[in-house]
C-alpha cells in the first residue's frame, strides 16, 4: 500500500487540511468569547469590552462558583441523571434492536413494531398530559424520571435496527449450528462487534440528557432537584419581559452577572467535552466491522 | 425440519422478551400521554378538564388557515426547514470524507473535537454571540468596512434572513451531526481500500466507489427521518436570532404560535399545531419510505 | 407449529394488554382529576381515579366545616383584618426566587424570618408546593394552571389572571375583601379610582387582591449623559429639534468614542413603544413618540368621543417620519431592532440618551464604575410644540394574588398581604430576605409615593419642616429621609455625581428618587404634564383571534419605515389594511368599552 506523494497529492492534502483549520476555528471563537469572558471583570463583561481575550484577568468568577453549593447539587444531579439513563437506555435499546433487525421471516411483526416507534418518535399529546402523566407515575424530582421522561428515543432505536443489519448473517448462522441461543448471539457475537454504534449511542444519550434543561424544569418542584442545565438556563437573562409584571422587570433587570455564568456555562460543559475523545476511539475506521464485512 | 421449527419457535419468544422493555417504555411514556391529542379539537378549560372542555371541530385548524399570511410564514418554515434538511445532510457527510482522508490521527482527533463544541451552546447564548458577531460593529462589518464595503445590520435585512438561518444552523451542528457518518465509516473494510490501491484507484475514485457507497444506507436513512422535521424550523434559534424588520421571511409557525399564545394561553391551538406538524412528518416518512421501497427496492429499516 | 406461533403471540399479547388496561386506568384517573373542577391539587396526589373524587368531596366538606370555626379573630373573638387563626392553618403557595438570591445560614423556604413572622401572628404554617427562578416562574405557572395543579394562593400576572377567571379555577374573594381587607390597602386600592377592583373582578365577581403600582412606574422619561452635555456646553434639550441638535452632537464629537450612539433603542425584539397590553418602557421611544402628541400602541378617546388606534394617527406618521430622519442622519440608534443588549450599551458609556423610567437610577451605579465620571439626570422631555408633555401611563396593576377555588381560607390572601403592607417598613429594617420570599405578595402602594416621597426629600434638604406623613403608608419615607444625608454630600444645591456615595446601600433609590421622579414632579408643577392613558388594557373579543397579525404588522412596517427599508407612505398603506383585517371591528368593540364608562 505504497503512496504516491506527488506534488497534486500533497496540494490537496494541504488544501483539506486548511479547510479543516478554518472549520474548526470558527467554532472554537463562540467558546474561546465564552471562556474569555468568565476570566473578566464583571464591569469590562458587562459593558461588552470582551472579544477573545480577557479584559481586567481574574479568578472571581470560579472563586464565587466554589462557594456555591446549589451549582455543585445541580452537577451531581445531572450525573446521576446521566448514569441511570445510559443504564437504562443502552441495554434496552440494545435488545429491542436485536430482533428487529430480524427479517420478517425471522421475526413477523418487527415491520408493524418498527412503524409504532416511528409513529412515537413523531406525534405526542403536548407538555401538559405529559406533565399530568409523569405526576400520576410519581415521577416528579426523580432522578429515573429524569431518566425516561423523554419517552423511548426512537431515532437511536434505528440507528441500531442499521447498524445491526451490516452485521454479515454468515456469522450468526455459524452460531446458531453450534446450537447457541438469542441471547448468547446477541451477547457474544452483535454486542462486541456493535462497539462503534454503542459509542454512537451512549454519546447521543449522555449529550441529550446533560443538555436538558425543560424537562428538568417541569419535572422538579425546586432548586435542589434542577439537573445542571436547567440550574444555570434560569441565571442566563433573555427574559421575555412582554409577559412580566412590572416589578419583575425591575427585578430582572436590576440583577446580572455576566461573568459568572459564562464560567458556569464552560464548567457545564466540560464533562461532555470529556467524554467525547474517550468515545472516539471506537470510531477509528476499521477496528471492529472492518475484518469481516465483504 | 422439526429441530429448525423448534429454534425458531423458541427464538421468536426471546425475541418478543428482548423487545418487551422498550415497548413497555414507549407505551407508559410515550403513548399515554397521547390522550392530550384531543385538545387539538377542543376549546380546552383547564378547569374544567380534557373530559368536559368543550369540543369544537377543525376550528382551530381554521383559525389558523383563515389568518391573512398564513401563506407566507408556511413558506419560512418550509423553506428554512428544507434548507436545513438538506444542508444537514450534506455538510456533515462532506466533512466526515475529508475528514476520513486525513492520516495524522492527532490531528483528526483535534478537529472532531473542536468542531462538536458549538452544538453544546444553547441557542440563547449561540444567538447572543452570533448577534455580536454579525452586528454593525461586529468582526464581519469590520473586515468589509476594511475592504471599503457599507457596514451591514445582517440580521435586519429580510432578504438575508433566511440563508443566515440555515448557514447559522449548518455551522452550529455540522460537527455533531458528523458522528454517526464517522461511525459508518468504521464499517468500511480496510480490504476494499486496499484492493483499490492495488489496482491503482485514485483518490477521487476510492471516495466516489468506496467510501461514499458505504454511506449511502446512512445518508438515506437520516435524510428521510429529517423528513419527519419538515415543519419544524427550529424555534430556539429562530426566536434568538429573529426580529420585527424580518418577519415577512423569519417568522415561522413555531414563533408564530407563540406569540398568539402571549397574548392568550391558547392550549388548543398549540396542540392543534404540533399534531398538524406531526401528521405531515409522519405522511412524508411513510411516502418516502414507500417511495425507496417500491422504486429502488431500498429498505431504510 | 402455526398454532404453537399464534399461543406464543397471544400470550405476549395479552401482557402487553394488560400493560396498556394499566397505564389506561391511569389515564383515566387523571382525566378524572383532572376534570374536578378545582380542589385538584391535593386529591392528584393519590393519582387514582376512583376514590379520588370521594376523597376530594370529603375534604372539601371538612374544610368548609372547619372553616366555619376557624376564622381569623381578633383577641375579642371577631373577625378582624389582622386576626389570628385559633386552629393552625396550612397554605400551599408557589414561589418565584431569583437564583442568586440567598437566605440567611439555617434559613430555608418553609422556615425564614417571614414565615415564622406569618405562623407568630397568623397561626398559619407556609408549605411551597414549587419555587423557580422570577425567567421560568411564567413557564411553570401556566403549566400549573393547564393542568389544573394549583397551590392554595397564587400571585398571576394579567393573562394569566384572566384564563384562570375564564376557566372559573378561583375563589370569589368579594366577601372577604369587604371583611378583611385593612383600611390601607382599600385605600389604596381606592385611590385608583375602582380601575383595580374592575380589573381584578369578572362577571360581577373579585377573584383576587390587585396590585397597585406606583403610578411613577409609567413614565418615560428623557435620561441624559449630563457629563456631555456639560463637555460640550449644552444645555439639556426641552424640543425635538434641540433632541437632534444635542443627540448629533454627541455622536459627531465621539462622546463615547467611536459608533457613540445618541438615543439608544430597545433590545431587539423589544417594544419600540408601549402598548395597551404589554408596559415595558426600558429604552423605548415613546418619549419621542410624544413630542408628537402620538401614542401608538393606546387606545385614545378624542374630544369627540370617538376611539382611535394611536398607531393609526396622522401623528404618529409625523413621529415616525421624525425617527427616520434621525436614524438616516446617524443620531438614533444603528442597530434599532437588532440591539443585542441595550443595558450593555448604555453601561458601557457609548449611550448618549435613552428614555426609561423614574428607577433608572437604581442601575446608574453600573454605568459608574466603568466610567466613573458617567452622570445621568432625567427630565420631562422632549416636549410637544404646545410646549407640554403627554406621558403615556399604563394600567394600574398587572399582578394579582389569587385564591384556589374550593380552599378552605380564602382570606388568608388577604391577610398574608395586610400584615405585609402596615410591616414593610418593619421587615426592611429587621431582615435582609428579599421581600419576593413573603407568601402572597402583591406591591400595593400609595399611587403618590413617589411624589410625596420627592416632596419629603426636598423639604428635608432644604432644612424646611417635612409635612406629616403616615409612615406605614409610605413605607420607605422615614428610611429615605434618614438615609439621604449619608449618601449625598451637603450642601445640596449641587447634586453632581461625584457628590454620591454610590457604594451606600439606598444609593439607588434616593438618586432615582431626586433624579427621575422629581423630574416628574417639576414637570407637574410647571403645570405641563397631561397624562395620556389607553381606554383598555385588556383585549376584546375579536383581538384574540386577530391581534396577533395585526400586531405582527404594525410592529414591522413600523420598523422598517423608521430604518428606511420602507418609504413613509408605507404608513397610508398600513392603516388601510390594519382597517381593512379587523381593526375597524376591534375599534367598535373598544369604542362600545368607552361608551359603557
Amino acid at each position: 500500500m505504497v503512496e504516491k506523494k506527488t506534488a497534486g497529492h500533497i496540494a490537496v492534502q494541504a488544501i483539506f487540511v486548511v479547510i479543516l483549520v478554518l472549520l474548526a476555528l470558527s467554532c472554537l471563537l463562540p467558546l474561546l468569547y465564552n471562556l474569555a469572558v468568565s476570566f473578566s471583570s464583571k464591569e469590562a463583561a458587562e459593558a461588552g469590552l470582551v472579544s477573545f481575550w480577557p479584559i481586567g484577568f481574574t479568578l472571581k468568577a470560579y472563586q464565587e462558583i466554589m462557594g456555591e453549593s446549589a451549582f455543585f447539587v445541580s452537577f451531581f444531579v445531572s450525573v446521576k441523571r446521566v448514569a441511570v439513563a445510559l443504564l437504562i437506555t443502552i441495554p434496552t435499546l440494545t435488545m429491542a434492536a436485536y430482533p428487529l433487525a430480524k427479517s420478517r421471516q425471522e421475526f413477523a411483526p418487527r415491520n408493524i413494531i418498527l412503524w409504532i416507534f416511528v409513529f412515537c418518535m413523531l406525534f405526542s399529546g403536548g407538555t401538559i398530559p405529559w406533565y399530568m402523566v409523569m405526576k400520576n407515575y410519581g415521577l416528579i424530582n426523580n432522578i429515573v424520571g429524569l431518566a425516561v421522561c423523554g419517552g423511548i428515543p426512537v431515532f437511536n432505536l434505528i440507528l441500531m435496527v442499521n447498524f445491526f443489519q451490516d452485521i454479515p448473517k454468515e456469522l450468526e448462522e455459524a452460531a446458531m449450528v453450534d446450537g447457541a441461543g438469542a441471547w448468547y448471539i446477541l451477547t457474544h457475537i452483535i454486542v462486541p462487534l456493535s462497539k462503534p454504534v454503542i459509542a454512537t449511542i451512549a454519546l447521543f444519550t449522555i449529550v441529550t440528557h446533560w443538555n436538558d434543561f425543560f424537562q428538568g424544569l417541569v419535572l422538579s418542584t425546586g432548586e435542589k432537584y434542577y439537573p445542571l442545565q436547567t440550574y444555570i438556563k434560569q441565571l442566563i437573562f433573555q427574559v421575555d419581559t412582554s409577559t412580566m409584571t412590572a416589578e419583575q422587570i425591575k427585578q430582572a433587570s436590576m440583577m446580572s452577572n455576566t461573568t459568572m455564568n459564562a464560567a458556569k456555562i464552560f464548567i457545564s460543559m466540560i464533562p461532555v467535552l470529556c467524554i467525547y475523545p474517550f468515545l472516539q476511539k471506537y470510531f477509528v475506521t476499521g477496528i471492529t466491522l472492518g475484518g469481516v464485512k465483504e | 425440519m422439526g429441530k429448525k421449527v423448534n429454534i425458531l419457535h423458541s427464538r421468536a419468544g426471546a425475541y418478543w422478551i428482548m423487545v418487551l422493555p422498550a415497548l413497555l417504555w414507549m407505551v407508559l411514556i410515550n403513548i399515554v400521554p397521547m390522550f392530550g391529542i384531543v385538545m387539538a379539537f377542543q376549546d380546552f378549560n383547564p378547569g374544567k378538564g380534557m373530559l368536559r372542555s368543550e369540543f369544537v371541530g377543525l376550528e382551530n385548524f381554521e383559525y389558523m388557515f383563515q389568518m391573512k399570511d398564513v401563506s407566507q410564514i408556511f413558506t419560512n418554515t418550509i423553506v428554512i426547514a428544507v434548507g436545513k434538511l438538506l444542508l444537514n445532510v450534506f455538510v456533515p457527510v462532506v466533512f466526515a470524507l475529508l475528514l476520513n482522508e486525513i492520516k495524522n490521527v492527532f490531528f483528526k482527533r483535534c478537529v472532531q473535537t473542536i468542531v462538536y463544541l458549538p452544538h453544546f451552546i444553547s441557542w440563547v447564548i449561540m444567538g447572543g454571540i452570533l448577534l455580536d458577531v454579525f452586528g454593525l460593529y461586529g468582526p464581519v462589518n469590520m473586515m468589509l468596512s476594511a475592504f471599503g464595503a457599507e457596514r451591514i445590520a445582517f440580521f435586519r435585512i429580510s432578504s438575508l434572513f433566511r440563508t443566515l438561518a440555515i448557514g447559522t444552523d449548518v455551522w452550529k451542528e455540522f460537527g455533531f451531526n458528523a458522528v454517526v457518518y464517522l461511525a459508518a465509516l468504521t464499517g468500511i473494510s480496510p480490504s476494499l481500500y486496499e484492493a483499490a490501491a492495488i489496482d491503482g484507484a485514485s483518490r477521487w475514485q476510492r471516495m466516489w466507489h468506496i467510501t461514499l457507497p458505504g454511506l449511502k444506507p446512512i445518508i438515506v436513512l437520516m435524510t428521510i427521518l429529517a423528513l419527519g422535521n419538515i415543519l419544524n424550523a427550529g424555534f430556539d434559534q429562530i426566536y434568538n436570532i429573529y426580529n420585527q424588520a424580518v418577519y415577512s421571511t423569519g417568522d415561522i409557525i413555531d414563533t408564530w404560535v407563540y406569540r398568539v399564545g402571549l397574548n392568550d394561553l391558547q392550549y388548543s391551538l398549540a396542540t392543534a399545531v404540533g399534531l398538524l406538524k406531526s401528521v405531515v412528518g409522519f405522511l412524508l416518512i411513510s411516502l418516502s419510505y414507500t417511495i425507496a421501497y417500491k422504486k429502488a427496492n431500498y429498505r431504510i429499516f | 407449529m402455526l398454532k404453537n406461533r399464534k399461543g406464543e403471540n397471544g400470550s405476549m399479547k395479552k401482557k402487553r394488554i394488560l400493560s396498556l388496561f394499566l397505564a389506561c386506568g391511569l389515564t383515566i384517573g387523571m382525566l378524572a382529576g383532572c376534570g374536578n373542577s378545582g380542589g385538584g391539587a391535593k386529591g392528584d396526589e393519590a393519582g387514582v381515579s376512583e376514590g379520588n373524587e370521594n376523597a376530594e368531596n370529603s375534604s372539601t366538606d371538612a374544610g368548609q366545616a372547619e372553616g366555619g370555626d376557624n376564622l381569623p379573630v381578633d383577641e375579642n373573638g371577631n373577625p378582624s383584618p389582622f386576626g389570628k387563626y385559633a386552629e393552625p392553618v396550612t397554605v400551599e403557595i408557589v414561589q418565584s426566587i431569583n437564583p442568586t438570591i440567598t437566605m440567611p445560614e439555617g434559613d430555608t423556604a418553609t422556615d425564614n424570618y417571614y414565615t415564622r413572622f406569618i405562623k407568630e401572628n397568623l397561626n398559619v404554617d407556609i408549605s411551597v408546593k414549587w419555587s423557580s427562578a422570577s425567567s421560568d416562574f411564567n413557564e411553570k405557572m401556566n403549566l400549573a394552571i393547564a393542568s389544573n395543579d394549583l397551590p392554595d394562593i397564587l400571585v398571576v400576572n394579567e393573562q394569566q389572571f384572566r384564563k384562570l377567571a375564564q376557566s372559573d379555577m378561583l375563589e370569589d374573594l368579594t366577601p372577604y375583601y369587604d371583611t378583611y381587607a385593612c383600611d390601607i390597602i382599600k385605600q389604596n386600592v381606592d385611590s385608583t379610582g375602582g380601575k383595580a377592583i374592575e380589573n381584578a373582578s369578572y362577571d360581577g365577581k373579585l377573584l383576587g387582591l390587585p396590585n397597585v403600582q406606583v403610578e411613577a412606574d409609567g413614565y418615560a422619561l428623557m435620561w441624559i449623559r449630563q457629563d456631555w452635555l456639560d463637555a460640550l456646553n449644552l444645555e439639556a434639550p426641552t424640543t425635538i429639534e434641540e433632541l437632534e441638535t444635542v443627540a448629533k452632537a454627541f455622536v459627531d464629537n465621539n462622546m463615547g468614542g467611536e459608533n457613540t450612539i445618541g438615543i439608544v433603542g430597545p433590545t431587539v425584539n423589544g417594544k419600540v413603544y408601549n402598548t395597551f397590553l404589554s408596559i415595558n418602557n426600558l429604552n423605548n421611544l415613546d418619549g419621542i413618540f410624544q413630542a408628537f402628541q402620538s401614542y401608538p400602541g393606546f387606545w385614545i378617546q378624542g374630544e369627540d368621543g370617538k376611539v382611535v388606534y394611536g398607531s393609526t394617527t396622522a401623528q404618529t406618521k409625523e413621529a415616525l417620519a421624525e425617527l427616520n430622519k434621525m436614524y438616516q442622519e446617524g443620531y438614533l440608534d444603528q442597530e434599532l431592532g437588532v440591539r443585542k443588549d441595550a443595558d450593555e450599551a448604555w453601561k458601557s458609556g457609548k449611550v448618549g440618551i435613552l428614555f426609561s423610567p423614574w428607577w433608572h437610577g437604581y442601575n446608574v451605579k453600573d454605568g459608574i464604575a466603568n466610567d466613573p465620571a458617567m452622570e445621568w439626570k432625567a427630565y420631562a422631555a422632549p416636549l410637544a410644540a404646545d410646549g407640554q408633555w403627554y406621558p403615556k401611563l399604563g394600567g394600574v396593576g398587572g399582578s394579582y394574588c389569587a385564591v384556589r377555588k374550593g380552599y378552605e381560607h380564602p382570606e388568608v390572601a388577604i391577610l398574608l398581604n395586610n400584615y405585609l403592607r402596615v410591616n414593610e417598613g418593619k421587615f426592611q429594617e429587621e431582615t435582609t430576605l428579599d421581600a419576593g420570599y413573603y407568601p402572597g405578595r402583591v406591591v400595593i402602594t400609595p399611587l403618590d409615593e413617589n411624589s410625596v416621597s420627592v416632596r419629603a426629600l426636598r423639604a428635608e434638604m432644604n432644612g424646611e419642616e417635612v409635612e406629616d406623613f403616615d409612615p406605614v403608608n409610605y413605607k420607605l419615607l422615614e428610611s429615605d429621609l434618614s438615609s439621604v444625608s449619608q449618601c449625598l454630600e451637603a450642601p445640596y444645591d449641587d447634586m453632581g455625581i461625584e457628590k454620591w456615595d454610590v457604594e451606600h446601600t439606598v444609593f439607588g433609590r434616593v438618586y432615582s428618587l431626586l433624579m427621575g421622579s422629581a423630574a416628574v414632579e417639576d414637570a407637574a408643577d410647571a403645570g405641563i404634564v397631561n397624562k395620556i392613558y389607553s381606554v383598555t388594557y385588556t383585549q376584546t373579543e375579536t383581538m384574540e383571534k386577530k391581534w396577533t397579525n395585526l400586531e405582527k404588522k404594525e410592529n414591522e412596517i413600523f420598523l422598517k419605515i423608521i430604518i428606511g427599508e420602507e418609504p413613509i407612505d408605507a404608513f397610508d398603506t398600513f392603516v388601510e389594511e390594519w382597517k381593512a383585517e379587523g381593526g375597524d371591528e376591534i375599534t367598535a368593540e373598544v369604542q362600545a368599552i368607552a361608551d359603557g364608562k
